[in-house]
């Protein structure tokens, strides 16, 4: 019997190279829910803005899978999981077994029951997969107009390719700010500026009320706060859900998948990795949703080496995110905003308006819980080290606010050990 | 795998390591015509941190378990056979998700080419015969390009 994967995103890529890595024998098969080798999802706004050609979408050679004995069944989904009998049903009425089943079915779009109805019009679409792209593609020379709804990561992406192909864009989002769940009040304002420098109009605290339709297409919106706009398409980006609805009763859930530490569902044999899950988060501490690409593929990787035999644990996801819309850049770590968790919370930050550069430090008891940087992304990465290593903030406070964070301010045992690590770093796992 | 390994105690600071870096990763290769003549003046991929009497390079690791591969969105940064991590210009959208995730902060914008967003990145000199450049270009061998562990 086979590694059997359900999803076809990062997490499924890492686990098929985590797999090959103890095991290189043992057919893997991926049920791909769309028809196509695993791409970069996130991808498809730069493919409208014209930055990537469909082609160098992909994310692994087409000759990956024959070199690692893996097969792709493009187009089929799964039904349902039987894991007394250890196999996936699948949409074409076969059924597969399984060895060690993997989850990793990642997330589908949130539409509100009262705008599902208009996605069959030509002109409305959500925006996560290849499909909507092709929608998107097929009547862009016809548009001008074009309403988003939510303005979170994907929606302000699929502003800025918009704008980069010379469309008029509205924004409308629920929030008092853009990119609610990855920025905090003050970071936003950049962004707000340089939306309106761009010509998007932004409807803040707002959504849609209503459309009109006009032969099968959205001509008009009506917005909550009583304005109208006049729409030549329409993209819901309001926020994904984990895919869970074929999984096994028997398996545990919340929202999401809950894993343990080795990505192991409750039931034997059956793991799961990416945004299908809650895994455990480094600085909240406790297990939770966190669709980020990074985490997908840690988790996905470490879910391959012990499906094929290995024991090895996951530290755990650290939230971290990295944006930009046009010219405005964000990079943030962690939790943005803890006084909503935390009440002894200090906030150190660093503000240049004249230069549009922001930073802002999180910390609790002395420990890095967050951070937010705005057009200042130089070396940030070393900041991840507070947050898994836990290391003091107080000591190194100067280092964290300034421009140029480097390791010359660590402890020379430190940096001695650090940059000349024969391994490199291992943040994902504990051996 | 050869790494590159570094020793604080004799490094001098004096930046060659990173001047030859940026020229072997031009077109000329040639110190005057890169700066001046080349349509993207190249930025370093190894860094010299100074302060005081303490000076010391570091760049890329190239770690068996690379956290900019993993928070790559289009496979541009990718782990080849012999373990290096490389960068494939082409298919980067700039996103810099790289640059978010890398505890080494070894990966940088790539700060003059002005009609793409990309980045530049430690590519061991990867063609280059002799090794990497810096190691040759450091006066003090404050730099070196060796096996180690296992």
């Amino acid at each position: 019997m086979s590694y059997v994967i359900i999803g076809n995103g990062p997490a499924a890529i890492a686990a098929c190279e985590g797999i090959r890595k103890y095991d290189k024998d043992r057919e893997i098969i991926i049920i791909s829910k769309e028809d196509q080798y695993a791409y970069g999802r996130p991808l498809i706004t730069y493919q409208i803005a014209g930055i990537v050609k469909k082609e160098d979408m992909y994310l692994r050679r087409p000759e990956f899978y024959k070199e690692n004995n893996i097969k792709v069944l493009l187009g089929k989904e799964a039904i349902s999981i039987d894991s007394k009998s250890k196999t996936v049903k699948i949409s074409d009425g076969s059924s597969i077994g399984y060895h060690k089943l993997l989850i990793a079915s990642g997330g589908t779009p949130f539409v509100p029951p009262t705008y599902k109805e208009y996605l069959t019009k030509e002109n409305v679409m959500t925006f996560i997969k290849w499909a909507d792209m092709e929608k998107l593609e097929s009547i862009i020379d016809t548009i001008e107009n074009v309403l988003i709804i939510g303005g979170g990561l994907i929606g302000i992406k699929a502003a800025e390719a918009l704008v980069m192909r010379g469309k008029n864009v509205y924004i409308a989002e629920l929030s008092k700010r853009v990119l609610p769940t990855v920025i905090d009040d003050y970071g936003s304002y950049y962004f707000h500026k340089e939306l309106e420098k761009n010509n998007v109009g932004l409807f803040l605290e707002d959504t849609v009320d209503s459309f009109k339709i006009k032969k099968n297409r959205v001509e008009k919106a009506v917005l909550k706060s009583g304005n109208t706009i006049n729409i030549d398409a329409v993209i819901i980006a309001i926020g994904v859900k984990p895919e869970i609805s074929f999984i096994d009763k028997e398996i545990k859930t919340n929202v999401g998948i809950i894993v343990d530490d080795m990505m192991k569902t409750s039931v034997s044999d059956i793991y799961a990795a990416g945004d299908v899950t809650e895994c455990y988060d480094i600085v909240y501490g406790s297990k939770r949703l966190g669709p980020i690409w990074v985490s997908a593929s840690e988790q996905g990787r470490i879910a391959g080496y012990n499906m094929a035999g290995a024991n090895i644990t996951y530290r755990g996801r650290l939230l971290m995110n990295s944006i930009s819309f046009m010219k405005t850049n964000l990079t943030s770590y962690g939790i943005i905003n803890p006084e909503l968790e935390y009440t002894n919370v200090e906030v150190f930050e660093y503000k240049r308006d004249d230069l549009d550069i922001y930073r802002r430090i999180n910390v609790v008891n002395n420990r890095v819980v967050g951070a937010v940087f705005i057009n200042s992304i130089y070396r940030k990465g070393i900041i991840t080290r507070f947050m898994i290593e836990g290391l003091p903030f107080d000591k190194y406070k100067e280092l964290l606010l300034s421009p140029n964070i480097g390791f010359i301010n660590f402890e020379k045992e430190y940096r001695v050990k650090e940059i000349n690590s024969i391994t490199g770093y291992k943040k994902a796992r504990i051996v | 795998m050869k790494k590159l390994y570094f020793r604080e105690e004799w490094c001098v600071g004096c930046g060659r390591c990173e001047v030859a870096c940026a020229i072997e990763h031009s077109e000329s290769k040639h110190p005057v015509i890169s700066y001046f003549f080349e349509k993207v003046r190249q930025t370093p991929r190894i860094i010299v941190e100074r302060k005081g009497n303490i000076s010391f390079a570091n760049t890329c690791r190239h770690c068996e378990e690379p956290d900019c591969v993993n928070a790559c969105i289009s496979g541009a940064l990718y782990k080849d056979l012999s373990g290096k991590i490389l960068y494939d210009p082409a298919k980067c959208v700039g996103c810099y998700s790289c640059i978010m995730a890398c505890p080494y902060g070894a990966i940088m914008k790539d700060l003059n080419r002005k009609e793409r967003k990309q980045i530049v990145k430690c590519d061991l000199c990867n063609k280059r015969e002799g090794g990497p450049a810096c190691v040759e270009a450091c006066p003090n061998r404050a730099i070196v390009f060796e096996e180690r562990g296992e």
